[in-house]
């Protein structure tokens, strides 16, 4: 119920603009719209900034009752020690080729699924459509397993033979890696959403100048939702970035793990070196901060915008 | 259409059947202890959840291996390196598939389970000889008179005291019993207004079930019979060990709310308590967080009827399905062999599980560790029971619902030994 | 769920196109039809493949006693009477229930709420759009550690905040009346990020013509939010709801960090019950079982969401 009153009062502070004096009017909703803002930010970022400072902090600094917000002495040396903890480049590495793998993967497979799920039904769309909404809703820990074997008993790898025996499959290789994570129907979904609402005009005119509907799909309706690629690109390399798990489970060379496993270090039994987590994860999200900074610039036309102007 | 529907259902049919009976290939009850005789050669893989890091693994493959490899060029052995809390994850995995690293790195109370499902291989009784363990130690490596593993490092819950506060109270002698604990605890908790700023003694920062399994211990209390199959902390002991944290809430001297995560500085550290229960770790982080406090802080075993401290650890074992058993029977007995143990005690700040190691210098660098391998005649395990895994997870919530104050201790004991004799019925 | 099916009955507004598909012609039909097919497969049988099969094996396996280290046994029902008859799975349930209940909906409309704001010329924008997004790409471990000291009864941020305004502290996750709110508050503050963006993506796709067309004819700016931009927004918001239904469903980090399903099993989720049960009990039969609930209950809940929502599309 919350939601509704929420979003019920948006349209008046940040939109209307009906009043004796228009651009007085304006000129207070603007302000009033920096002040929320500023707070709602504060408000996300606190944590963020604290694991920055974390990161800086001597272990003195961290043992400090009542602890201080700012370090006393900065320690950047903190950031060399974490690096120099783990093979972070190796890790680095390999994080960067599994999230653009996946994202170019689940771009390209999943945008063209949510495309035909939303605009070329067939019969049994709608089955195959609730069919990646029902696949989101199993939990990772109940795939794990039975995927663990997929990918241990795929046929004619790594040593295997037909039937999946004797060899390891794809245990420690990229196969493992890459594969079973690149499609998600988190993203069919979502492209399939976006895909939903587009004028039907354009896709018409089209077909009758002879498109094919590949071409219908790539040239004409994919870059009216941009917006939705770049989502979907963001959250992937997010996600796949960010993964722990699965990445460790198949591997078993070093060479091959990924960055969280290297930031797993610092967490052994019965320590914590936080200095250097926050460290090491502070330069883990960063990429995915500038990512996010390069990639909201697209998303540029408000309707906000337009009946302001 | 039709043609390609079946076949496709046949392909997915096919898939899942190959899951399935994936999960049915592991070793199982029918596979014989695997037999060493072979030659000592092959290639053998080894979940190793210690030595973690770059210097982790320096000292591993860098020290450790080349020196195995130097006694045994012909094995090749591959490190897996995974954080202690994915060490389940890897196994069950591992297990399920039929590739369990033929050498892994358990936890205390994990050889039973894994024993009583032929999952790891039984070990020779001359390795229980050949270096001087305490018998103690090696009782969580043991199942049903058998030696399944060998300790490497030990990790122990002990009490820890701020020596100044003491003074500063006039007590001059640690506490024998639980009586004097609540006397001193009560007498340390210092109030303003009417909140606690110190208490007395925090027991929360360390797990609340090896906690009170320390107080079960040193209350003459036992978890399960010597078979395992029978519950046996429902006694008046174990109920008496946990009321003895509701006792200690009650007064004020212990407060629920008062814990540190691990790296944090500790209660003690903080001055917010007088005494805590604390792992033999604690030195390391003086050492970096607070070396003003090294001297301040003293250490004693607790015990109400008998002194009990209880002993944590990671064993290393040989996987019974090992293609290599004697490659793997050979790692095995080198990383538990003093060299690699003391390395990686030192690495960790643990305690080495041989006593042959008490004189090492790396001991006699840290007071904790040394307090505690001096005392390993005292040191309790948990575990005991091949229905462990199940009801380790039961433990904490369940003794944390009298905690609360939603049923009595005596309920919550009686509820537990429900749920135990519950998993103990399945097996 | 009736906060997302809340559009009115809006009839659409003057001056929109139609968009409504035009009749099928049964020539082009049948192309069209295959090409959908063929562009689905590859995302199709990689879901087989993936999902599909674990979730055939998971349902075969919730009838064994399969525990990894020896073979599965044949046990019938016998996991799902006692996983529904397991007083903590059932708390997990109710829990989960009440977690997915405060957060699903109080996310969203902020969500929404700030991506409208967001959804602007504001000369910082990218900024604050980073500022909400934050959360979401910093690794929950990190984040849950930090909260953890937020939430520190004696040192923590929000006792000292709180102080500040005369507010008593609390002993926010070792408490069994605030560990609940505190991991509540956590999960909104964390799933804010991506309901944003995927509305702010929305927003983004939405024609300008409709409100050209609605100022002309002088509908207010509330009234424009209403009868379009809602509306309008209803594909998105059938896809953040259902993905948030199910991600509060499948709430695992935070918990398994910020308070390990305590104290007394007052956080604990289904998810977390299914995790312990597979990985730390080894007993992965059961765990199936209890997953293939979960499983229902989400099915349940989507499909009655879809049926209140009369569909999610905006051109049906």
């Amino acid at each position: 119920m919350a939601g509704i009153d929420l979003t019920a009062t948006s349209p008046r502070t940040t939109l209307d603009v009906v009043g004796r004096s228009p651009a007085s009017r304006r000129r207070l909703s603007r302000a009033a719209l920096y002040v929320i803002l500023s707070v709602i930010a504060a408000v996300m970022v606190v944590p963020f900034v604290w694991m920055v400072l974390t990161s800086l902090k001597t272990p003195t600094d961290i043992a400090a009752s009542p602890p201080t917000f700012l370090p006393t002495e900065w320690a950047w040396s903190n950031y060399a020690d974490a690096l120099a903890a783990a093979p972070f480049l190796t890790y680095a590495r390999n994080s960067l080729v599994i999230a653009v793998s996946h994202t170019a993967i689940n771009l390209l497979i999943a945008s063209m699924a949510g495309y035909a799920l939303a605009r070329l039904r067939f019969r049994g769309s709608e089955l195959v459509f609730l069919g990646f909404v029902a696949a989101l809703m199993i939990p990772t820990y109940t795939k794990i397993i039975p995927e663990f074997l997929i990918v241990r008993f795929m046929p004619l790898f790594g040593g295997n033979d037909i039937l999946g025996q004797g060899g390891t499959g794809w245990l420690d290789t990229w196969w493992a890696l890459i594969v079973p994570g690149a499609v998600t129907p988190f993203a069919v979904f979502l492209f399939r959403q976006f895909y939903l609402d587009l004028p039907v005009e354009l896709e018409e005119a089209a077909r009758l100048d002879g498109v094919s509907e590949l071409g219908i799909w790539g040239r004409i309706m994919t870059p009216l939702v941009k917006p939705a690629f770049i989502t979907v690109a963001l959250l992937t390399f997010e996600s796949s970035w960010n993964n722990f798990l699965w990445p460790l489970l198949v591997t078993r060379t070093d060479s091959m793990r990924v960055i969280q496993v290297g930031l797993s270090v610092f967490r052994t039994e019965n320590d914590t070196q936080w200095a250097f987590l926050m460290a090491g994860t502070t330069l883990a999200t960063l990429p995915m901060v500038a990512l996010f900074l390069l990639g909201q610039k697209y998303f540029v036309r408000g309707f906000a915008n337009a009946g302001i102007k | 259409m039709e043609l390609s529907r079946r076949s496709f259902l046949t392909a997915m049919g096919l898939g899942t059947a190959t899951v399935v009976a994936g999960c049915s290939t592991t070793n199982g009850a029918t596979s014989p202890a695997a037999d060493p005789t072979g030659p000592v050669a092959g290639d053998i893989t080894f979940l190793c959840a210690l030595f973690e890091g770059t210097t982790g693994k320096e000292t591993l493959e860098g020290n450790l291996l080349k020196q195995f490899n130097e006694k045994y060029p012909d094995v090749n052995v591959t490190v897996d390196y995974t954080d202690y809390g994915s060490l389940n994850e890897k196994i069950t995995t591992g297990l399920a598939s039929g590739l369990m690293p033929d050498v892994v790195t358990l936890g205390v109370g994990w050889i039973p389970p894994f024993a009583y499902k032929n999952a790891i291989a039984p070990l020779p009784e001359s390795l229980a000889t050949r270096y001087t363990y305490e018998e103690r130690v090696l009782e969580p490596s043991r199942f049903d008179g058998q030696l399944y593993a060998l300790p490497m490092v030990l990790d122990t819950r002990i009490v820890a005291y701020r020596k100044d506060f003491f003074e500063e109270a006039g007590i001059t002698d640690t506490p024998k019993d639980w009586a004097e604990l609540r006397e001193i605890a009560k007498e340390l908790t210092v109030r303003d207004g009417g909140t606690v700023t110190r208490v007395g003694f925090d027991p929360f920062s360390i797990d609340l079930r090896q906690c009170w399994e320390t107080f079960l211990f040193g209350n003459s209390g036992e978890l399960f019979s010597a078979d395992g199959r029978e519950v046996l902390f429902d006694s008046p002991e174990g109920v008496a060990s946990l009321q003895l944290f509701l006792d200690m809430v009650a007064d004020g001297s212990a407060d629920f709310a008062l814990t540190t995560e691990a790296g944090q500085p500790t209660t003690l550290q903080q001055g917010t308590s007088a005494i805590m229960m604390t792992n033999n770790s604690l030195y390391v982080q003086l050492q970096q967080q607070s070396p003003e406090l090294v001297d301040k802080i003293g250490t004693f075993v607790l015990g109400n009827t008998t002194p009990a401290m209880l002993q944590g650890g990671t064993m290393v074992s040989q996987s019974a399905t090992s293609k290599n058993p004697a490659a793997a029977r050979a790692l095995v007995e080198f990383m538990g062999s003093p060299d690699a143990v003391l390395v990686a005690s030192e690495q960790r700040g643990s305690v080495p599980a041989i006593l042959d190691l008490k004189d090492s210098d790396y001991v006699k660098s840290n007071p904790m560790v040394e307090f505690a391998i001096n005392n390993l005649d005292k040191a309790r395990s948990e575990g005991g029971t091949p229905a462990w895994m199940e009801i380790r997870e039961k433990i904490k919530p369940t003794l944390e619902t009298a905690i609360v104050g939603q049923q009595s201790a005596q309920q919550a004991i009686d509820q537990l030994a429900g749920i135990a004799n519950d998993a103990i019925a399945r097996l | 769920m009736a906060v997302v099916s809340a559009p009115r009955d809006v009839s659409a507004p003057p001056a929109t196109p139609s968009r409504s598909p035009a009749p099928r012609r049964r020539r082009a039909g049948a192309a069209r039809r295959r090409a959908g097919m063929l562009m689905v497969a590859p995302a199709f049988l990689h879901a087989l493949i993936w999902i599909g099969i674990p979730v055939i094996a998971a349902f075969v396996l919730s009838f064994t006693d399969y525990d990894v280290l020896t073979q599965p046994r044949f046990n019938g029902i016998q996991n799902y009477v006692d996983a529904l008859s397991d007083p903590v799975f059932r708390r997990g349930m109710v829990n989960t229930l009440v977690y997915a209940f405060f957060t699903v909906p109080v996310a969203m409309g902020i969500a929404l709420l700030i991506a409208l704001m967001l959804d602007t010329q504001l000369r910082a924008r990218a900024l604050f759009r980073t500022a909400v997004f934050i959360p979401q790409v910093t690794a929950t471990i990190a984040v849950a550690l930090v909260w953890l000291w937020i939430y520190d009864p004696r040192s923590g941020l929000l006792n000292a905040v709180l102080g500040f305004f005369g507010i008593p502290a609390q002993n926010w996750l070792s408490s069994t009346t605030w560990a609940m709110p505190s991991v509540i508050a956590v999960g909104i503050w964390q799933g804010i990020g991506l309901k944003m963006l995927i509305y702010l993506a929305a927003l983004q796709s939405l024609p300008k013509d409709v409100y050209e067309a609605a100022s002309v004819d002088g509908a207010s700016k509330t009234r424009q939010f209403f009868s379009i931009t809602l509306p309008l927004l209803k594909p998105a918001t059938f896809f953040v709801f259902v993905t948030s239904v199910i991600s509060a469903f499948q709430a695992f980090d935070l918990i398994y960090i910020l308070t390990d399903g305590g104290p007394a099993n007052t956080t604990t989720m289904m998810t977390y019950e299914i995790y312990k049960s597979a990985f730390r009990e080894f007993r992965v039969g059961y765990a199936c079982a209890q997953s293939i609930i979960l499983f229902v209950f989400l099915l349940l809940l989507t499909l009655a969401n879809r049926r209140l929502n009369g569909g999610d599309s905006g051109r049906h």
